[in-house]
Order: structure tokens, then sequence, then C-alpha cells
């Protein structure tokens, strides 16, 4: 079984700084996307296995990139986490709808957030 | 419509009328004939429309 | 012309009046009124122009030029207040079953049968002679169509008198009861008006048009005779403003008040509404048949002047003399239009008044010593009543003629017109303050009136009476008895004013004097009181039921019944007690076949007796108040078969009234009936009561609407509310939303370094750095949220002192430069430091100036060199700066929201690409603090200039907004 991959996309540098640190800690392959329309790029060209949302983006917000990632067969097995500040019901609710695997309101755990991260990965 | 009244008792009576009571006269008529008669018919007009209107 | 042939046209004419009359009575009968229209309604007023209007108007222009215009334009003056006025007399007489003036105010004082018969007397004195007037123009008419000789006219005059009487008695006294319309008459008046005018139109237009050439021709001539050129202006006729404003004010009263103007406006009239077209019609009408009259009376002086001819006939001898004799027939056919439809409707007026005012109630009075056979002393009565009246028509009539023939021959027709006039003006004080004074009494009314109609015999008819054979000229010039202040010319040596002026302004002023003062002296009746409220407040009335009866204590129900029976006859009763069973179910405890009168039923006088029993213990068990409240709870063990309601009784009265006037009618009630009527105390608590239930009425409905309004008030608060607590909401949201992202990053990062103790001291650092900028930024956001709120609320204060604006340009530039340089930015400052002195805030401009440029510095496209250019200069009473970018602009959509705090929270899940999204919202606050503007211009990808005016000087009430966190 191969590293997994990961999709970090957040337009705030240091979030994406703090969260490509864990990850590769972890050992996973890190990918990393500014904004909507290159979180979209990145997923046609590669097949995550995982991708760490956010949701308030400059270009395509998030839940637009997750419907999309979801209309893919091809990425079927690809999990989505949605790290958002929008933390109300409506929200976390429009993100599950979307097509979420979960979805984590800022400011997360690091170390809640890496459990998840393991947990849908090794259901795998 | 007490106001149309009042305003016309004023306009047809002294001292207004007394500025109107002079010989010359407009096309051959006598300026206080013209200027009774047309005020009256102006009175009447006023009178009618103000009626039409309310119904 | 032939006299046969006239007489034959006259008699022929009025043939025809009868046919129309008699046709109008038909299509009455069949419920197809020809009278039910507006257009009858305002011709039949028109008998207002009589043949005084008809031939004396001419006359009097020919000597006094335009001054006979007054008496029609008075009406014309009045009638836009109708609505108000005769609009009231007409709903109180509907509502009251009056049929006369006298009526009406003998009604509304207490129903003084005193009141009524002095009302009917000076009519008769004052209105006879215009009667006689009328006969006269008929008379002398006559003799100028057929060139006789004045021996003549008295035959002519006994003639017309005589048709015109049984004309009147056919018409216009065929019923008893004088609330049933005239139809017949009302037409055959109608088309009597339109023939008067027809013909005088058309005898106006021959003359002017026929014999001048036109308007201006008739005036051209006129003004080369300086005897008619005078005529052109009232000052040459010696027509004082006084006399003028007289002439006014009698005709407005007259047109209200004569007996036969009322009884065509007010009898006669069908429907309320119908007055709105009078209102103009009527007017207009008067004006159209004003037109020639000038025309007319300068064509006559200037052909026939000087041929002995009185201008009074200048109508009929001007086609005479031309050789126009069919025309001239004409003429006189609408001359005697004029006086015949005056004297008809005048002679039913005065006929109804002289029965119901001077001989009803003495009649009513007898039968009060002989109870038994009531029966058949009322239904003689009724009978009587009808006789009388057509004996007072022939009476009047007969007056008149002998006027006529006694004194009335050498009088101008004018004169007489006006002094009658002067006469019913007596009543415009008692009538209306009777409408709209709910203080004036009988005694006031009733002296007033006498006192003033005294004065008027004194000043207005003594002097007529001068002359050989009759009283002596020293009368005139020296004062009755010798005294000088007894002039009546002169009155109390009150010397100057003309003839009629002075007349009227003494009769007025006594009588106005008297009414007012002795109705303030003496406190009103219970009765007077009543029908003060019924008159005044008539409008506010919505129904019969809410109105006060007048009565108290059971009368038997036989004895009003046979009442009844006697005058309106079997059917009109029963008709009219089902109707009143029908409106009051609980007044008549019996059924309604019971009311039915038959053969078979025992006679009152057998009836009264035990019934009367009923009625006396019933007075001994119940106060006078109790009985008063049963007319509205009504305990039905109360109301015996036999016992009449009060209300009951109210309503008889008021069928009666329109037969027997009301006084005669309230006479007959109380002593036939022996009812009671109702005291002082009961009538003043009532009334009281009534009142204060429209009053509390008209609160309720202040209150409804301020409600109403309180309401709306509330509700549009509330929405604002609702507005503010959305943006409050979504503010909190955002504000939260951009707290937590540094939050995120310094958690993220504090716990990365908790858990790796292993970094290296390279990324340890830098990983401390960054939480360190976050907590810089959180709190950057804080103290602008702060700001923000600050701002918000109001509670911001400005430290203003003179700065050079130069100086802090250069300070914030300096501020910016390290993000400027780390963005390869390129800053061009151009401010002179000749600018004047600027009254701000030094760190709040600073703030604005900082703000501008890194947004300015952020806006920049990546991949272009960013370059900004901060500008400054003077405008009126302001200085002017402006931050320009050469970044990816601003789209004209977004330039209307970026000035709102957290602008993305409109599309919340897109970020705005820089700055915190409360920069701009803040900057506008603190230019505004400052009464100053900020504004943008931009495109996409064009670059954005953004504008701060700031002015000069500070404004002292723009201040105003903020003004408490400006005081010291």
């Amino acid at each position: 079984m191969s590293t997994p991959a990961i999709l970090l996309v957040d337009d705030e540098p240091t979030i994406v700084m703090s969260l490509e640190f864990l990850m590769r800690k972890s050992g996973y392959q890190v990918g990393i996307a500014r904004n909507g329309t290159e979180a979209l790029a990145a997923l046609s060209q590669t097949p995550y296995d995982l991708v760490l949302l956010d949701v308030m983006m400059p270009d395509v917000d998030g839940y637009q990139v997750c419907r999309q990632l979801r209309q893919n067969p091809a990425r079927a097995a690809t999990k989505v986490i949605f790290l958002s500040a929008k933390s109300q019901p409506a929200d976390v609710q429009k993100g599950y709808d979307a097509g979420a695997d979960l979805y984590i309101p800022k400011p997360f755990s690091t170390r809640q957030l890496m459990q998840k991260v393991r947990e849908l990965l090794g259901n795998e | 419509m007490l106001f149309v009244a009042g305003l016309f008792a004023v306009l047809l009576n002294y001292p207004l009328l007394a500025a109107f009571d002079h010989a010359g006269r407009v096309a051959g008529v006598p300026v206080l004939y013209l200027y009774v008669l047309l005020t009256w018919l102006l009175l009447i007009g006023i009178t009618g429309w103000l009626v039409r209107g309310e119904r | 012309m032939p006299q046969l042939l006239v007489i034959a046209f006259s008699f022929g004419y009025l043939a025809l009046l009868f046919g129309v009359a008699y046709a109008a009575e038909r299509r009455s009968a069949a419920r197809k009124s020809l009278v039910a229209n507006p257009y009858v309604y305002a011709l039949s007023m028109a008998v207002y122009c009589t043949a005084w209007a008809y031939y004396g108007s001419v006359g009097r222009a020919a000597h006094q030029g335009l001054g006979f215009v007054g008496i029609y334009l008075g009406p014309g003056l009045l009638a836009p207040a109708w609505w108000l006025v005769l609009r009231k007399i007409i709903r109180v007489c509907r509502q009251q079953r009056l049929t006369s003036i006298a009526d009406f105010i003998s009604a509304r004082y207490g129903k003084s049968a005193a009141l009524g018969a002095l009302v009917t007397g000076v009519c008769v004195l004052g209105v006879v002679p215009y009667i006689a007037l009328q006969i006269k123009a008929i008379a002398s008419s006559f003799v100028v169509l057929t060139g006789g000789q004045e021996a003549g006219a008295s035959g002519a005059a006994l003639f017309a008198a005589g048709t015109l009487a049984v004309f009147t008695i056919l018409f216009g006294v065929r019923s008893v009861e004088a609330t049933e319309r005239h139809e017949g008459v009302v037409l055959a008046v109608a088309l009597e008006s339109l023939v008067k005018l027809l013909a005088f139109l058309l005898l106006g237009a021959f003359v002017t048009f026929g014999l001048f050439g036109g308007f201006a021709d008739v005036f051209d001539q006129a003004a080369a005779v300086p005897a008619l050129r005078q005529l052109f202006t009232l000052k040459g006729t010696g027509t004082t403003g006084a006399e003028w404003l007289t002439l006014l004010v009698l005709s407005m009263s007259a047109v209200l008040l004569l007996p036969r103007q009322f009884q065509v406006a007010v009898v006669e009239n069908v429907d309320e509404n119908h007055l709105r077209k009078a209102m103009w019609l009527f007017p207009l009408y008067l004006l159209v048949i004003n037109v020639f009259v000038l025309p007319i009376a300068f064509g006559g002086v200037l052909r026939l002047g000087g041929r002995g001819f009185d201008a009074d006939t200048f109508v009929l001898a001007l086609p005479l003399a031309t050789g126009h004799s069919w025309l001239a027939l004409l003429t006189y056919l609408g001359g005697l239009s004029a006086a015949s439809s005056m004297i008809i409707v005048e002679t039913i007026a005065l006929s109804v008044m002289m029965s119901n005012h001077l001989l009803m109630p003495l009649l009513v009075r007898v039968p009060a010593t002989r109870p038994e056979g009531q029966r058949r002393w009322f239904a003689y009565l009724g009978r009587i009543a009808l006789t009388s009246r057509r004996l007072a028509v022939v009476l009047v009539l007969a007056l008149a003629y002998g006027y006529y023939a006694g004194v009335g021959r050498q009088l101008p027709l004018v004169n007489t017109g006006l002094v009658s006039f002067a006469a019913v003006a007596q009543f415009l004080p008692a009538v209306l303050g009777g409408l709209y004074w709910k203080g004036g009494t009988r005694r006031g009314a009733t002296l007033g009136l006498l006192a003033g109609f005294g004065v008027w015999f004194f000043t207005l008819v003594l002097p007529t009476l001068v002359g050989p054979g009759r009283l002596p000229v020293s009368v005139l010039s020296d004062g009755v008895g010798g005294l000088g202040w007894l002039r009546p010319g002169a009155l109390f040596g009150l010397d100057g004013l003309d003839y009629l002026s002075h007349g009227l302004f003494w009769s007025w002023f006594f009588n106005v004097g008297l009414y007012v003062g002795l109705s303030l002296a003496w406190p009103p009746s219970a009765l007077e009181l009543r029908q003060a409220d019924v008159f005044v407040d008539v409008f506010r009335r919505r129904s019969l039921a809410e109105e006060i009866t007048g009565w108290q204590g059971s009368t038997p129900l036989p004895d009003v019944r046979a009442l009844l029976l006697g005058f309106l006859g079997k059917r009109r009763t029963n008709q009219a007690l089902r109707a009143f069973a029908e409106r009051f179910p609980d007044a008549l405890s019996f059924t309604s076949d019971q009311l039915t009168v038959n053969s078979s039923q025992p006679s009152p006088t057998e009836q009264s007796a035990p019934s009367k029993l009923t009625t006396d213990k019933e007075k001994l068990t119940s106060s006078p108040v109790h009985q008063f409240t049963t007319a509205t709870t009504s305990p039905p063990h109360q109301l015996t078969a036999n016992a009449a309601d009060p209300r009951l009784l109210t309503y008889a009265e008021k069928l009666l009234a329109g037969t027997l006037g009301p006084a005669s009618a309230r006479l007959l009630l109380a002593s036939v009936a022996g009812a009671e009527e109702i005291s002082y105390d009961n009538v003043v608590g009532i009334l009281k009561e009534s009142q204060q239930l429209l009053e509390a009425n008209r609160q309720l409905h202040k209150q409804r609407r301020q409600l109403q309004r309180l309401t709306d008030e509330l509700r549009q608060a509330y929405d604002q509310l609702q507005v503010l607590d959305q943006q409050k909401d979504e503010f909190l949201y955002t504000v939260t939303h951009e707290l937590r992202t540094p939050l995120t990053s310094i958690r993220a990062l504090a716990e990365i370094l908790a858990d790796n103790p292993d970094l290296e001291v390279e990324e340890r650092q830098h990983f401390q750095l960054t939480i360190g900028r976050e907590a810089e930024r959180l709190t950057r956001l804080i103290s602008l949220v702060l700001d923000l709120e600050k701002f918000e609320s109001g509670q911001a204060s400005l430290v203003r002192t003179p700065l050079g604006l130069a100086e802090v340009v250069a300070e914030a530039v300096e501020a910016v430069a390290q993000l400027a340089r780390e963005r390869g930015t390129e800053l061009r400052v151009d401010v002179s430091a000749s600018l004047p002195s600027l009254p701000a805030d030094r760190d709040r401009l600073m703030q604005v100036l900082i703000n501008l440029l890194s947004n300015a510095i952020k806006a920049a496209v990546p991949g272009r060199p960013g370059r900004i250019a901060v500008l400054a200069w003077p405008a009126a009473d302001a200085l002017l700066l402006c931050v320009e970018d050469n970044g990816k602009g601003i789209s004209l959509a977004e330039q209307h929201q970026i000035f709102d705090k957290f602008f993305q929270a409109q599309n919340q899940t897109m970020r705005k690409p820089e700055g915190s999204g409360l920069g701009l919202a803040i900057t506008k606050k603190i230019v505004e603090l400052h009464q100053g503007r900020i504004w943008v211009e931009s495109a996409p990808e064009q670059g954005a200039r953004f504008f701060v005016e700031l002015p000069l000087a500070v404004p002292a009430r723009a201040a105003a907004p903020f003004s408490p966190s400006f005081l010291p």
C-alpha cells in the first residue's frame, strides 16, 4: 500500500503551513491548493486519498469543490474533511449535503484532526 | 365651497369692484359689465366643477 | 294688437299649463315622475325671476345701470354654500315634516304657535304687495300689448287673478297633507321658467343683433348719450358700496327664505343630490337671463326715449314699435309666465302657512272641552284644513288684487320687490341661528322678529305711504310727531345711507340684537332644547330612532288612532301605523291585524274608559324617568294592549305636522290625547346623555385612529429593528469568523510546538514568529471592531488640531513603506506643503491614510509592478485627497458595497481578497465624523481612485449628529 496522498486547500498561508507540517510528519504525501480553482485542477490530475477543504475562498468555495469532486466517479474513493470557520449547524449540514465525510469547525485540535485523518484513511 | 363663496363675495364687492368701475370699454363693452359677468361665470364654473369632483 | 287675440293666447297658454300640470300628476300617480330630476328642480327654482325680473330689471337698468345685477348676483354668490345651508334645511324639513318657512321657525323654537303666526303675518304683509306687483305686471303688459287704456288694466288683472286662483286650488291644494309634493305645479313652473328664459333671450338677441349691430354697437351708441354713458359705471349712477352690498345680502337671504323659494327648493325637493346640479345651473340661469338686460335697456332709451314710455315696458314696447308684434306677443307670454308662476307658488306657500298657523292653532284647542265625539270632530277638522287652504288662496289673491287696485298702481316694480325682500330677510337671524346655534330661544326669535319687522315697516314701508290723501310729507322731513330722531329715512339721526341699506341695517340691528340678547338672557324650555338639538345636529343622527321623543307617560292608543283617522283617513292611517310597527317592533305589543281599523271594532269612547284606568295605575307605579327607559327596554307587561309608546306619539305628531303644521299638531296631541309633555329635566338629561354618547363615540374614533397610527409606527420600528438585528447577526457572525482564522493558526502551531519538542530551532522560531504575527492580527481585528462599534454608537470623538496635510501624508507613507517594499510597489507623493491647515484628528486621519494606502498596495495585480500616487489639492472650503493605484480595480456593483462593514457577508462563502473587511467601513466613519465625504472611481483592471474631501472649516450645525461627544 502506497503512502496516502492528501490535498490541503486553504487560502490562509499559516494554516496551510501548519497542516503541511502535521501531514508530512505523519508520513503522508501532501498537495497544496490556495483556492478553489487550484483545488479542482489538482483533484482532476491526482487521485488524492483525502482532501482537507476550507469553505471560504476567493473564487470557488469549498462546497462547490466538494460537489464537483463527488460528480467524478474516478474520485469516488477520495475522502473529504471540511475545515471551516463557519460553524453554524446550517453550514455544517450544507457541508455534509455537498458530500463531505467529516466537518470540523475551526479552530480545531490538531490531535483530534490527525486522529480523524487516520481513521478515515485506515478504513480504506 | 364656503371659501369659494367668500372669495367671490370679496371679488364682487367694494372696494375691489371700484377698480373696474371706470368708463373704459373692452371690445365695445363697458369694463364693469364685462368684469361682473365674467367673474360670475367663473364662479358658476368653479362651483360646477367642485360639485362634480365630490361625486 | 287685437285684444281678443291676446286674450286667446293668454288663456291658451294657461290651458297648456293646466294640461302639463295634469299630465305630471297622472305620471306621478303612476310612479313615473317627470319631476324627479335635477334639471326640473333647478328650473323650478328660477321662479325667483318674477315679472319684476322680466320687466323691472330693464326698467331699473335704464335708470340705474348695472345696479340691477346685484339681485341676481347675490343668489349666485350664495349658491356654493347651499350644500351646507340649504341641504341642512332640506334634511330638517324632511325629518320633521315641515312644509313652510313658518313651520320651520315655529318648529325650531319649541313649536311655538305664536311664532308661527307671527312669521305667517310677516310673510303675508311682506309678500302680498309683491304678488300685487305681478298682477300689475300682467295687467299693464296686457294694456301695452293691446294698446288699450289704463281702464282695461283692472279687468285684465281681475281675470288673471281669478284664473290663477283656480289653477292654484286645482293643482296646489288638492290634498290636505302638504308634504305630498305638487308635481303638477313644479313641472308647470319649470316649463314657465323655460318659456320666460327663451322669450327674453329671443327679445334680447332681436334688440342687440336686429335693431343694433351687436353688443359693441349698442354700447357705442349709448356712449354717445351722456345720460346713458353715466350708467356704464356704478359711480355714475350713484350706487354706493353700501347699496350694492345691501342688494347682494338681501337677495341672498331672499333666495332662501321667500315663501315660494322655500316651497320649490325645500318642500318640493325630491332628492338632496339634485342640489348639486342646481348649485350651478340656477346661477347660470340667472346669469344668462341677465346678459341682455343692459342692451335692451339702452336700446329702449335710444329708440323710444322721450316718447313717454315707462322703462318697465321697454321689453314689450321695443318689438311693438318696430313692428314685430308676434315677437311682442311671445315676450308678453314670457312675462305672463314669470308672473303667473310666482303667483301660483307664492300663493300655495302662503295658503298653507295661513291655514296651519293662523287658523288651526285656534281650532285644535276646541275639542279639549268636548272629549266625546272626538273622531268626528277630527275628521271635520281635516276637511276644514283643506277648505281653509282653498279659502286662503282666494283670500291672498283677493288681498293682492285689492292692494294692486288700491295703492299698488303707482309703485315701480323694483322697489316693492326689494321692500318685500327686506321683510323676509327678517327671518334670516332666526333661521341661521336656529340651524347652527343651539342657544337660540323662542323668546329671542319672537321679539327679534317683531322688532325687526317693526323697524322694517317704519323705515321702508312708511315712506311709500306718504302722498296726497295719505300721510303728510312732514313725517319724512321732520320725523314722526315732529321728533327729528324719528325720521323714517334717518332713524336716530343715521344719515347718509340709502333708503334700503338704512332700513335693512336698523331692522337687522334690532332683530339680531334682541334675538341674541334675549336668547342669552333666558334659558330655553325643554321643548326648545330638544328641537334645537334636532335641528342643529340633524346630520349627526342617522335614524329617527335616535331622536328623543318629546312625550312621556302613556296615552291610550285608540285616542291616537282616532286622531290619525280623522286627518289622514283609514287607508293612510293603517299604512302609517304598519310602517311604524315595522320600524319599532317592540313599541307595539299587538299583532298588525289588530292595528287595522275595521268597522267591527268597538268605538273609541267605549274602549277609552278601561284603558284610562290602566294608564292611571301605571302613572302611579312608575316614575317619569322609568317611563322613559321603556322606550328602549320595554318590558312587555308594561305595554298593555292600549297604551301608546312615546315613540308612537312622536310619530303621530310628525304625521299630523305635515297636515296641520308643527305647532297645531303638538297642541292637538297634547290636548286631545291628554299626553304629558316631557319635563325639562328629562330633556336636559337625555340631551346630555346623547351628547355624551356622541362625544364618547368621537373620542373612540379618535383613539382608534391614534392606536392605528401607533401600531403602524410600532410595526415600522419593529421592521427596522429586525433589519438591524439581522445586520448585527451578520456582523457578529463575520467577526467571529474573522477571529477564528488567526485563532486556528495560533492553536495549531502552539499544539505543534507542544507536541514536537524535537523541532529544529529554525522551524521552531518560524512557528513562534508566526504565532506572534497571528496574535497581532487578532489584536488589530479586535481593536477595529471596537472602533467601529464606537463609531456606530456615536461615541467616537475627535480631537481636532490644525494639521499640515503634507506632513501627515508623509508619515502615513512611511508607515506602509515596509509593506510597499515587500510587494515591490512604487509610491509617489504629490502633496504641497503650502496647503491650508486642516482641522482634523491626527490619529484618525492617519488611520484613514494608512488604510487607503495599504488597500492600494494589496490591490496590486500579481506580476505587474504596483504604482501608487497620493495627490492633494484645495477645493472650495475643503481639501481633496486622492489615492490612486493601478491594481485590479473594483467593479461598479462592488463600489457601492466596499464601504459596508464585512462586505463579504453578503456573499458568505466567498472571501474578499484582502483585508479584514472593516477597514473601509471605519475609514468612511472617520471621514464622515469630520463632515467630509469619501468615494471611489474605478473599473475592473483599471486601477482605483479613492477620493476624500475634508472641510477646512467645521460647520457648526453639521456637528449635530455627534454633538454629545463633541462637547468638552
